[in-house]
């Protein structure tokens, strides 16, 4: 056997094993899905009885601290916060952390809100390091609102600051561009308050903001975005987030809780010493973590997903900004399981040691390379003769028909369930959106996402970017 | 078959599932929105009735008109009745009912109660909150240890809105064993029976289950039980578990009896656990003795934040001695409460002269 047979049948190998890759990481989602599908109809069907009246009544329902980190906010950060003071919950506070913004965020929260100074006793229960520089309240009306000036230390280093200063047993994260529905916090709570022994954190779902109408910090119309770079991300959102995050809660291994929208036990933050400033991806960091201090303390707990209702966040909408996010989201994924490596495929740790861990080494952390891999591979396959044309031809169709399927599945569910989208336009542009998902986002993504995990393994400094915000469409 | 052959035919398959799911989707959308619009064709005529009902309209045969509506028209209003009964309070509400029971709804949750399915079960039991009796709490009590939590759930809440006395016994005993519900679910269905429930929720606080204690303590504190406040108060000395003392303290405080300035002092002493100490701190600003302001000024300089933190809180509700305390430390837990005290003042101030 030559050389050149050697070449040949190591690519032809590594196609097929490629090809395999692709089949096995999309069946894995459509599982997801379809556990998510059996936990919604489940949600449904138990709505009409659900007590979220009786728990708003309730003088027992756990109080919350909505914990707000802004940083360069300026131009969502009232109508956010005018939408977190709105929420209908019976005991809750708001403390927006303004982690040293040079834009205009503290002062349209002052003109706004027509803050005051008031002197305030900081507790160091969590490591912050960024100088408080002043807290301020309302003058004169009496809405549950704190606002934190601190000098610049990131977004964890705000959390753990809210984190001090939080009243309540319970704190939510919420990120300052999110939109909260008026239920949210009720729903998000109702873990804690229907199982309050075992409950340790729950998530909410996290959509896209773009495009919608905005009221006094309330959404009133959904709508998809004006930009098509939005438009696939609402699909992602609804796959990845929506109903991966469901399955997984379903499969009892949800590792993530979005930043923008998770609450937590304080006191359980506070025993395993808040968000880690050394991981970028703190919100998921802060879920493994919790994890990890609960099964070595051999603690019965539960980390719930709540599939309705939602916050809205507003995200990315140019190419620089995304490849911003995604570097950070994968870097931070990456140190989480290098972090907690330990944990990976130790039956101490159960089925997240056992399934959840190695699922996201596999199909979240190798996945892009997998996927730039293939781009290269297959053609070179081609040129050197060891994969037929039409072959690889067809191995492209099925490695991204079955996406699109997965994500028109993805529609279908969420059609039949929240139907979040009324427009026809809107269902037109989501079905077009599946199909483009596959067509250079994934791609470029794919890049973006193995250079966070290059960055993982150089240690290079970590660094946010900047989210330009371009504001939310507040209807007149 | 080949590989390539393989993958001719999953794309085929893959095409009919694009097409089969588009399909689904549309005409799931299209029948969906016609079933809704049928809805609200039928239910409209009996939606108007049902807001006049809620509104108080005088119309006697209001009430003959709703039960006379057919199945399917009630079938399509009936959500919307169901929402208003959690709404509506009054003469408006018992009418409601009393359509509800002409309909035979009671005795339909009655049957369903037994069901197979858990969900069925769990309706039944939010029909019979709404509408049901003291008749109906015995099932509904057989129910409190049903095999699902979520129905245990449901029927905590039901019993709390029926609020019949006999519910307490059993509702406290379902926090414990192998179906246990939520204290704190269990403690708001108990603060809905009121002082009736008095004698059985006190004499839980002898359980040897700490869960059944701490609710039942909770529970004492938040129906104003001041008949029990000695038993409180043995418990906030005597008890052993941590989070009995506490709900203990936290109780003493809602009571507000001149009894509990003692032990609640005594909670405070350094010795003790600092989130008892802060708990009793809190208690004593919700008692309001002035007698407490020396203890809690000594309190303002504590290592432990809660504690200093509750007790700077707990000298504003004291009035003048608590002020004068604050104003006398230079603790910054005393000029926060003084802040917080300014402020309050200055607000109360512009809603005076707003109402004027």
């Amino acid at each position: 056997m030559t050389i050149a047979d050697w070449v040949r049948d190591w690519f032809r190998v590594t196609d097929v094993v490629i090809l395999g890759y692709f089949v096995v990481i999309n069946t894995s989602y459509l599982f997801l899905i379809v556990l998510a599908t059996a936990e919604f109809v489940r949600h449904l069907r138990h709505r009409p009885f659900a007590g979220l009246d009786e728990m708003y009544r309730s003088p027992l329902t756990p109080g919350v601290s909505v914990l707000v980190p802004a940083f360069n906010e300026e131009s969502n950060i009232v109508t956010s916060v005018q939408g977190m003071l709105a929420l209908r919950y019976p005991q809750f506070e708001v403390i927006v952390v303004d982690d040293g913004s040079t834009d205009g965020t503290f002062e349209r929260l002052r003109a706004e809100f027509d803050l005051v100074e008031t002197p305030r006793v900081v507790p160091r229960e969590v490591p912050a390091f960024g100088r408080v520089l002043g807290v301020y309240v309302p003058r004169l009306s009496p809405e549950p609102l704190t606002v934190v000036r601190k000098e610049n230390g990131g977004k964890t280093d705000a959390l753990n600051t809210g984190i001090n200063l939080a009243r309540q047993p319970l704190i939510c994260m919420v990120d300052a561009d999110s939109i909260l529905d008026p239920q949210a916090l009720l729903a998000v709570a109702k873990p804690f308050a229907d199982d309050p022994l075992r409950t340790v954190a729950t998530g909410g779902v996290v959509r896209v903001a773009n495009g919608c109408s905005v009221v006094a910090g309330r959404i009133v119309e959904v709508r998809m975005p004006q930009r098509w770079l939005v438009r696939v991300q609402v699909v992602e959102y609804l796959r990845a987030f929506l109903l991966g995050r469901t399955g997984w809660s379903r499969l009892g291994g949800l590792l993530i809780i979005s930043g923008a929208f998770g609450l937590f036990r304080r006191d359980l933050v506070v025993e395993v010493g808040g968000l880690d400033h050394n991981c970028i991806g703190e919100d998921a960091e802060l879920v493994v973590r919790l994890h990890r201090h609960l099964r070595r303390t051999k603690r019965d707990y539960r980390v719930v997903f709540v599939a309705e209702p939602v916050s809205w966040s507003e995200a990315p909408s140019t190419a620089r900004v995304l490849g911003w996010q995604r570097r950070r989201w994968h870097r931070g994924i990456a140190e989480i399981l290098w972090k907690h490596r330990a944990m990976i495929a130790n039956p101490r740790y159960g089925r997240i040691g056992l399934l959840a861990l190695p699922y996201y080494v596999v199909f979240e952390l190798l996945a892009p390379m997998v996927e730039l891999a293939g781009l290269v591979m297959v053609p070179l396959g081609v040129w050197v003769g060891a994969v037929d044309a039409t072959f690889a031809i067809r191995f492209l169709l099925v490695a991204y028909g079955y996406a699109l399927v997965v994500n028109l599945i993805a529609l279908t569910v969420e059609e039949f369930t929240f139907a979040r989208y009324p427009r026809w336009k809107d269902l037109a542009l989501a079905t077009a959106a599946s199909a483009l998902e596959n067509l250079g986002f994934r791609q470029v993504t794919a890049f973006w996402r193995a250079m966070g995990a290059w960055s993982a393994i150089r240690r290079s400094r970590q660094t946010w970017g900047v989210m330009t915000r371009t504001g939310f469409n507040e209807a007149p | 078959m080949t590989l390539a052959g393989a993958a001719a035919v999953a794309i085929g398959a893959l095409l009919v599932a694009a097409v089969l799911f588009g399909v689904v989707t549309v005409v799931g959308r299209l029948v969906r929105r016609a079933a809704r619009n049928r809805r609200a064709r039928l239910a409209a005529p009996a939606r108007r009735l049902l807001v006049r009902l809620a509104a108080g309209d005088d119309d006697e045969t209001l009430i003959d008109q709703l039960v006379a509506v057919d199945a399917r028209t009630w079938k399509a209003v009936e959500p919307a009745a169901v929402a208003m009964l959690g709404k509506v309070r009054g003469e408006a509400h018992t009418a409601l009912v009393e359509v509800f029971q002409r309909r035979g709804a009671g005795t339909r949750a009655e049957r369903d109660l037994h069901a197979r399915s858990p969900v069925a079960r769990a309706r039944a039991a939010e029909v019979l909150g709404n509408v049901g009796t003291a008749d109906d709490v015995p099932q509904l009590v057989d129910l409190l240890h049903d095999k699902d939590p979520d129905v245990r759930v449901v029927v905590v809440r039901a019993l709390g809105r029926i609020a019949h006395p006999s519910a307490a016994g059993p509702l406290l005993a379902s926090t414990v064993g192998p179906t246990p519900v939520p204290p704190p679910l269990v403690a708001h269905a108990l603060v809905r029976l009121g002082l009736a429930a008095q004698v059985d929720v006190a004499a839980a606080l002898d359980d040897p289950a700490e869960l059944a204690r701490a609710t039942a303590l909770e529970v004492l504190g938040l129906i104003g039980a001041v008949g029990s406040a000695r038993q409180v108060e043995f418990a906030l000395r005597s008890d052993l578990s941590i989070e009995v003392r506490l709900r203990a303290a936290r109780t003493l405080g809602r009571l507000g009896t001149r009894g509990a300035l003692a032990p609640l002092l005594e909670a405070m002493e350094p010795d003790r656990p600092p989130a008892l100490r802060a708990e009793a701190a809190h208690a004593l600003g919700e008692l309001g003795a002035p007698a407490a302001a020396q203890p809690l000024a000594a309190l303002l300089t504590d290592a432990e934040y809660r504690v200093a933190h509750e007790a700077a809180r707990a000298l504003l509700r004291l009035g003048a001695p608590g002020r004068e305390a604050l104003s006398a430390s230079d603790s910054p837990h005393a000029r926060e409460a003084i802040g917080i005290a300014d402020l309050e003042e200055a607000r109360r101030g512009a809603l005076a002269v707003a109402g004027r």
